[in-house]
């Protein structure tokens, strides 16, 4: 018990030389909560895998570091550590159950449509002719398809790089669709 | 990112801060910065003829206590609520308060019942009160957001829904000294309709308002 008052009070104290700008006493107070932190996040949880239980822990320094003027020097430094820790983990726990309520767990995964035609294990179609078809686009159908299909860019970024507007790009991404459609049907027809 | 390298990030980006004052310090701050908008209007608007009668009824005196008394402690419990480590027994704090305020009112509805009948019991709308109620409420929400903010976001929507209703008891409050005097299900319906409006659009906006930086948020 007074190992820990102790522990608290010199916490308390690099804390109160840190709001006063104290780097070196900070980074000793962020060294020294750190393994505070693993232990009692490892006793709370024991189920957490370690790579969950650092993460946990640097988002609990970052949370401590965007309130640290919050700490008052009169009053005791652990409890304030750790009502952060505990709002923190609340908020895990709960963006955890929010994200496990989404996923549905499966043993086979479903077919895309019963039909004969699907689900033959050669839905890619041919790759080479695919590239040939691209290559025939005209030229601003062809950036739009590489650089928002092929390399997944966003609008914003394919905009960005090939210097045509979010719309041009929208439209010529629509029209090479249609033609490649039509390019690869004819082609296997 | 490594702990021990997000620690050193940490240490290097760290500047002094001001320290956020204890609860009661910032309670008498927003009210300093709450107070003048409100004598402005009242000099403006001029003293309602009911404040005046209002020294000698002590049912009106008592709601008036109990609305500031309910102002000062949800403020009190706004600021508590973003303070890591203090107990969560402070949120409680408006409630005696709140309590006597409603019971007042109500008291006033029955008194008036008794007195005048049903008509005593109609309600209106007063759209002259709306203005004088943003001049007197737009300060405080904004000093009140300010404040709130420097603080931890623990429970942001307790802190908002608390502070949403200090600003409301705090506008109930004042407009009873410049607006003409109300019949007390006037009271009832638009200052309680009031305090239950913004206090619910606190607590919705909540985690909007106020959260942990972007950065560390999933």
């Amino acid at each position: 018990m007074g190992d820990r008052e102790d522990e608290g009070d010199a916490l308390g104290r690099l804390m109160q030389a840190a709001q006063e700008g104290d780097r070196a006493a900070y980074r000793d107070l962020l060294r020294d909560i750190a393994p505070i932190l693993r232990r009692v996040l490892r006793r709370r949880f024991p189920f957490l895998a370690r790579h969950d239980v650092e993460d946990l822990v640097q988002d609990i320094l970052l949370s401590v570091h965007s309130v640290r003027a919050t700490y008052d020097p009169a009053r005791p430094f652990l409890p304030w550590l750790l009502a952060i820790a505990r709002n923190r983990t609340a908020d895990m726990a709960r963006r955890h159950a929010r994200l496990r309520a989404r996923e549905v767990a499966v043993d086979i995964y479903p077919e895309t449509s019963a039909e004969d035609g699907t689900n033959t294990g050669e839905d890619y179609g041919d790759a080479e002719a695919l590239q040939q078809a691209v290559k025939a686009l005209p030229q601003g159908q062809r950036v739009a398809i590489e650089l928002l299909k092929f390399r997944e860019l966003s609008l914003k970024e394919a905009a960005k790089e090939s210097g045509m507007s979010v719309s041009a790009l929208k439209v010529a991404t629509h029209r090479a669709t249609r033609a490649l459609r039509v390019a690869l049907r004819t082609r296997d027809g | 990112m490594d702990t021990d390298a997000l620690i050193d990030r940490l240490a290097e980006e760290a500047a002094p801060v001001h320290r956020v004052r204890p609860v009661w310090v910032r309670v008498a701050w927003w009210f300093g910065l709450a107070i003048p908008p409100l004598v402005l209007a009242v000099a403006v608007h001029g003293v309602a003829g009911g404040a005046v009668g209002m020294m000698q009824d002590t049912r009106l005196l008592v709601e008036q206590a109990a609305t500031l008394v309910t102002a000062v402690s949800a403020a009190a419990a706004a600021f508590a609520s973003t303070v890591p480590g203090v107990n969560r027994r402070w949120l409680w704090l408006p409630v005696v308060p709140l309590a006597v305020w409603l019971l007042a009112i109500g008291k006033g509805c029955i008194d008036e019942w008794f007195h005048v009948g049903s008509e005593g019991l109609v309600v209106h709308a007063d759209l002259g009160c709306f203005f004088p109620m943003l001049l007197v409420g737009a300060v405080p929400a904004a000093a009140m957001l300010i404040m709130v903010r420097r603080g931890a976001p623990l429970a942001p929507r307790s802190t908002l829904c608390l502070g949403a209703l200090a600003i409301a008891a705090f506008v109930a409050f004042g407009l009873r000294f410049f607006h003409p005097g109300d019949a007390s299900i006037m009271i009832l319906v638009w200052h309680v309709g009031m305090v239950a409006v913004v206090s619910a659009a606190g607590a919705l906006a909540g985690s909007r308002l106020f959260h942990w930086p972007a950065a560390i948020q999933a």
